[in-house]
């Protein structure tokens, strides 16, 4: 028998169950009435996990995300969603994969297929062989585009290389065309042994649905699975990196057949906590930080648009990761991107931006704004059945209840953002990125 | 609870409000559409960036976005695009219901301060002495208009797919770069884009629409007060042309320093919207057809091109109704073109021989009938699909289009594929790819 726990939030008339199976399976079940359920399963494997329990090649948790489609029999898994009318689909980040679908119809059948997907890998190697084709081309292509290539290269100035006991997080999440090649059916079976067992799942289901329906799933595919072993934690080893506190390199520019020079500002964090709740605290706080400075409605923005230092269309933000599995320390940093005539430029105007807000702090008005805007931001993932089930997923991997980020939002001081400010926005925590157009380049 | 009803608020400005109170936000879109057009086109392009930049009563960027976030994190986009011949500009703002904002602060009333803000952005922008917009602004945004124009290939297959369209449809509306070119760009005035700016205030076609909880009555209240006593006059209406396929299909490339080549592959089928207004058997044939071939996740050019042949990472289809014609675009190793090629072009001839297999026709109408009912969903597929229908010059309700599609039959996939007619094929070479390696070790 299941065991639910009812979360309300009457101020936005929403609500969901969370329940946790006895094989570890975490579940939440928002119900909401709208045509299209969703369902996610996220999974506590991202690329920067393959140091937990032994080296494996850089890109092996995207490599296998990609194989998790692969059936036996004729039929793909693509197939089997479609035969259900469900569309499927997958990602992995630095620290999750995750695979969800939308449908709406049969969708006591679908939550099964998605559950014996992950649960059941099925390789050969004429099938990996083919892959690594199809995912050198989703590598050539990303290579190929300067905005990926420009964020990319900020994380490796930010980070040190792992070859230098640095976080892995600065790897390309598909890897490199060098290795994927080192990736076998062996590997791939090691890898999801190790990894998708359901006490590193957690399920989030949103649409006209009851728990009990998405319970009836739950078991039927995991019904013969034994729990988890107590100490599996410690069996999982790892690599732990000693990322320095400041950054590795404050520069990294390339040349490409871009169109105008490219730049992206990181700004890196020196450590971050490794409680789930202050982990949470710090995401909130980092997250109205970077609408206090970068928003465009702000000073800065304003003074490099209407100067015309930079395209309209700059983007900025903030990210930061959990410890990894096994121990290795999360990750944070703010980043700000934009297209430019001249990168230094910017760069120097941000450095006296900074500077001034040292001098006379920050702006209280900005504060009062960015907490619209974040509220707002919360608000309109309530109005999709992805957004309800991808923000649960993602709030129970971190380790906090969705509804407790209202909470959390209303009681930021502008005093704990300054003092995050003044903690962390030091020179020796910026890289700048650039991308520079191949013809635009002088010789020295 | 949903209910629609479409008000005139003006001779040329119609309000198309849906009260919907299952989502916490509500959604404001105000669609200005125009002919598309060789020279104007452009400096409306260039217009609307003017006029997004600052009003009399935000006379900065930074001050309009600073009255959005005031109106509690109210986002405001501008769609600038093609539909079909129409040139469509569309102001979209999403703000939270008032019911949904915090209790405990003084709240602002948000649909009228959003509908104020965009009244002053389109009635009242900055002008100089002599009533022209300012010429400052104007080549600021020229110089952005220009750098977006650049910009555009730094996504290769965004652009590759833009090529083809202006190669493909050249001479026609649907073949302009709405944007111009740089050179264009560069020789506009500020006098130009100031009488396009009189002309498409006393002249053009306002589309409206609103999807919350507030009544139609207060949406139309907030709109007249808002924008006084403005009443345009109805723009001349916008004439379809027939896309004319070329004599001989036409095959054009392009070298850029990449490592992946994009290619794309064009048929026109010598029908659409207008020629099958008596038709929507064969429109909804045409839409399966398209679905099977490259839309659904496991659609016939899944399977083979990337799959099988193991030749791209991703491959799909689509088709534009209005102009009659489908493209396949891809990603592949630039060497692998004619294999690519080939092997696409043997997936629609496997269609128009019929080798169908009719469980495949049978994926492709449930993913069709999945994204149909997932359309009321969300406010903004509720708002493209009526807007679509309103272009179209359709009266026809979901559930008509969805039991459409459930009549198609394999037999009427192969007719409508047997219409299409190579047309063009662009392939931008990634001229920056090195020599294959064995990726098996």
């Amino acid at each position: 028998m299941s065991e639910w726990i009812l979360h309300t939030c009457p101020k936005l008339e929403e609500r969901y169950y969370e329940a946790h199976h006895p094989v570890g399976l975490h579940v939440l079940v928002a119900p909401k009435e709208l045509s299209a359920a969703y369902a996610t399963v996220g999974i506590e494997y991202g690329s920067r996990d393959r140091f937990s329990g032994g080296a494996l090649p850089m890109g092996i948790a995207h490599f296998l995300e990609h194989k998790m489609f692969e059936r036996e029999g004729d039929a793909s898994w693509e197939d089997v969603f479609a035969a259900l009318g469900a569309e499927v689909n997958a990602y992995t980040s630095d620290d999750c994969t995750a695979y969800m679908f939308s449908t709406t119809e049969n969708l006591s059948q679908a939550l099964e297929a998605l559950l014996t997907m992950v649960k059941e890998l099925s390789v050969t190697s004429a099938s990996v062989s083919r892959e690594r084709k199809i995912i050198a081309e989703e590598i050539r292509m990303n290579a190929d585009d300067p905005w990926e290539v420009c964020y990319a290269n900020m994380l490796r100035g930010l980070y040190t290389p792992v070859r230098k006991g640095g976080n892995p997080v600065r790897e390309e999440i598909c890897g490199t065309e060098a290795s994927i090649r080192r990736i076998t059916p062996a590997l791939l079976t090691e890898a999801h042994s190790r990894f998708y067992h359901p006490s590193r799942m957690t399920l989030a289901v949103s649409g006209r649905v009851t728990p009990e329906e998405v319970w009836k799933a739950v078991e039927k595919v995991f019904e013969n699975m034994p729990a988890p072993m107590d100490n599996e934690e410690s069996r999982l080893s790892s690599r732990r990196w000693q990322e320095p506190a400041e950054v590795y390199k404050p520069r990294v520019s390339v040349s490409m057949d871009a169109a105008k020079p490219l730049f992206t500002i990181g700004i890196k964090l020196p450590s971050v906590p490794k409680d789930p709740v202050e982990l949470t605290h710090l995401d909130r706080q980092m997250t109205v930080l970077a609408e206090m400075l970068f928003s465009r409605s702000g000073d800065f923005y304003d003074s490099l648009f209407e100067n015309g230092l930079i395209s309209p269309g700059m983007s900025y933000g903030s990210s930061l990761g959990r410890p990894a599995l096994g121990g290795g320390d999360g990750y944070g940093f703010f980043y700000l991107s934009g297209e430019c005539d001249c990168p230094e430029q910017v760069y120097d105007a941000f450095i006296a931006y900074v500077s001034a807000l040292h001098e006379n702090g920050l702006d209280g008005t900005a504060f009062d704004r960015a907490r619209h805007t974040v509220y707002a931001d919360f608000l309109y993932g309530f109005d999709s059945t992805e957004g309800i089930a991808s923000s649960l997923m993602a709030t129970a991997m971190d380790g906090v209840r969705l509804f407790d980020l209202m909470e959390i939002d209303r009681r930021l001081t502008f005093e704990e953002i300054t003092e995050l400010f003044t903690r962390v926005f030091h020179e020796k925590q910026f890289t700048l990125s650039t991308v520079l157009p191949s013809d635009k380049i002088q010789e020295p | 609870m949903i209910n629609s009803v479409s008000l005139p608020l003006r001779p040329a400005v119609t309000l198309h409000h849906t009260y919907d109170d299952r989502f916490k936000t509500a959604r404001l879109s105000l669609y200005t559409v125009i002919s598309a057009h060789r020279e104007e086109s452009p400096l409306i392009t260039l217009l609307f960036g003017i006029l997004r930049r600052g009003s009399e009563r935000y006379p900065r960027l930074s001050l309009l976005n600073r009255r959005l976030d005031e109106l509690y994190g109210t986002t405001l986009s501008i769609r600038n695009y093609l539909h079909g011949d129409r040139h469509v500009v569309c102001y979209t703002a999403e703000m939270p219901e008032q019911a949904f904002l915090p209790d405990s602060e003084e709240n602002p009333d948000v649909l009228g301060g959003v509908m104020e803000l965009l009244a002053d952005m389109i009635l009242h922008p900055l002008c100089d002495a002599n009533g022209q917009l300012r010429p400052e602004a104007v080549e600021k945004e020229k110089n952005a208009l220009a750098d977006s124009l650049r910009s555009l290939k730094n996504d290769t297959r965004v652009y590759a797919g833009n090529r083809l369209r202006e190669i493909m449809c050249e001479g026609e509306p649907y073949g302009l770069s709405i944007g111009g070119t740089v050179e264009q760009v560069a020789a506009m005035s500020s006098a130009d884009v100031t009488d396009c700016y009189r002309r498409l205030l006393a002249h053009t076609r306002m589309e409206i629409f609103y999807t919350g909880r507030t009544t139609a009555d207060n949406v139309t209240e907030a709109f007249c007060k808002a924008f006084g006593d403005w009443s345009p006059a109805a723009a001349p209406a916008v004439a379809h042309v027939r896309h004319i396929p070329p004599a001989a299909p036409r095959s054009v490339t392009e070298d850029m320093a990449v490592s992946q080549g994009k290619l794309c592959i064009g048929w026109s089928c010598g029908e659409d919207y207008t020629t099958l207004r008596r038709d929507p058997d064969t429109l909804a044939a045409y839409t399966v057809c398209n679905e099977l071939l490259g839309v659904m996740q496991s659609s016939i050019l899944f399977r083979t091109v990337r799959e099988e042949l193991g030749l791209c990472y991703y491959c799909d289809s689509a088709l534009d109704m209005t102009k009659g014609i489908l493209w396949v675009s891809c990603g592949i190793r630039p060497d692998r073109r004619d294999e690519a090629e080939e092997a696409i072009t043997t997936c629609l001839s496997g269609l128009q021989k019929g080798m169908i297999h009719p469980k495949d026709v049978e994926l492709a109408k449930l993913s069709l009938l999945n994204s149909y009912r997932q359309i009321r969903d969300s406010q903004s597929s509720m708002e493209v699909y009526a807007f679509s229908r309103l272009m179209n010059g359709t009266e026809d309700r979901i559930e008509d289009e969805m039991e459409r599609i459930r009549r198609v039959t394999p037999a009427d996939v192969k007719r409508v594929a047997q219409a299409f007619k190579p047309d063009t094929v662009f392939f931008l070479n990634g001229s920056a790819c090195d020599e294959e390696e064995d990726l098996d070790e």
